[in-house]
């Protein structure tokens, strides 16, 4: 797994940490989260849920570049700030928000089954991605020693 | 319909530079910061792909990157289909650049088996003779005739030259 470069050596530990207790609020308060992904922008997995590390980094490259496409076609068509992909499929669905932030630059991509509510998930994964961002500025704003 | 080539290679052997340096519109790029700096030491990499146009006097001929890990191989197939060949650009400067061409021609069986592939190697430095044949010689072992360039992909006419190689390539392998 890689490590952003800009996130200093000794909060590295501390993003990790971050990311993945947001991805377990997330699942534990949203109905149908199958899998859940917080990756680097370059699709490396910086936390998952439900995800076996290799199977992981396919699925985290996907999320990334579903999300540099979606970020370039946004832009190609002057819709300007992209707010995240919905893929639908007959048994479940595929969201993919980006996750603004002072640190390096995210994603966080989140599978469901058949049984989540639509609007429901896309609500929660939009605050998701917004609570991770507001938690990952505070941390890049802490010296490292006070982490 | 317009020729849709690709250019494929590892990462930083230059597939974005080539298609921004000959594209008649501005280019598509999906580049995103780069954190693998062990990989390859550049600021930003491709992760969906890159995008351009050219016009050759009748034909318009679209031009394709892939993204160059390993991981985002998913992307390759799906960018490979419906295309005339590829150019397939080195860094002579990676230890592993031999590797790396037999790798891309595995990665690719279709075009490899109909031969529609340039080989552009960057980064040949004084004596480009030299340093393209060991190249030549892995092609030799697989009893395949590419076209093997050394190419710097900033310059237009170079990678002008790879295309229209192709192209006439192409062209040729159509009337045999």
């Amino acid at each position: 797994m890689s490590i952003p470069v800009d996130a200093p050596e000794a909060k590295q530990p501390q993003l990790k940490a971050l990311c993945q207790q947001q991805l377990a609020e997330l699942a534990a308060t949203t109905e149908g989260v199958r899998v859940a992904i917080v990756a680097s922008s370059d699709g490396f997995p910086l936390a998952s849920l439900n995800l076996e590390a290799q199977e992981s980094r396919r699925i985290t490259a996907m999320g990334a570049a579903l999300s540099a496409l979606s970020l370039r076609i946004v832009q190609e068509l002057a819709l300007s700030g992209l707010e995240g992909t919905v893929i639908e499929s007959a048994q479940g669905l595929v969201l993919c928000r980006q996750i603004p932030n002072g640190i390096t630059p995210m994603v966080l991509l989140v599978v469901t089954g058949e049984e989540a509510n639509y609007g429901y998930a896309q609500w929660a994964v939009k605050h998701a991605a917004k609570r991770l961002s507001e938690s990952l500025n505070a941390l890049g704003d802490r010296p490292a020693s006070n982490l | 319909m317009p020729a849709k080539i690709l250019f494929i290679g590892p990462m930083g052997a230059g597939k974005t530079t080539a298609i921004a340096a000959v594209s008649d519109v501005a280019p598509i790029a999906t580049d995103v910061l780069n954190t693998d700096r062990t990989q390859c030491d550049k600021p930003t990499t491709t992760v969906a792909m890159d995008y351009g146009e050219i016009q050759l006097e009748d034909d318009m001929v679209v031009l394709y990157g892939i993204p160059g890990q390993e991981r985002f191989d998913f992307m390759w197939s799906i960018l490979a289909e419906g295309a005339l060949g590829a150019v397939l650009l080195l860094n002579h400067e990676r230890p592993q650049a031999r590797q790396d061409l037999l790798d891309y021609l595995d990665a690719f069986p279709e075009l490899s088996e109909r031969g529609a592939l340039v080989v552009a190697v960057g980064r040949a430095g004084a004596t480009p003779g030299q340093a393209l044949q060991p190249y030549r010689e892995a092609l030799g072992a697989r009893q395949m005739a590419l076209p093997v360039f050394a190419a710097d992909v900033r310059r237009k006419t170079d990678v002008l030259l790879l295309i229209e190689t192709l192209i006439a390539n192409a062209e040729m392998n159509a009337w045999t």
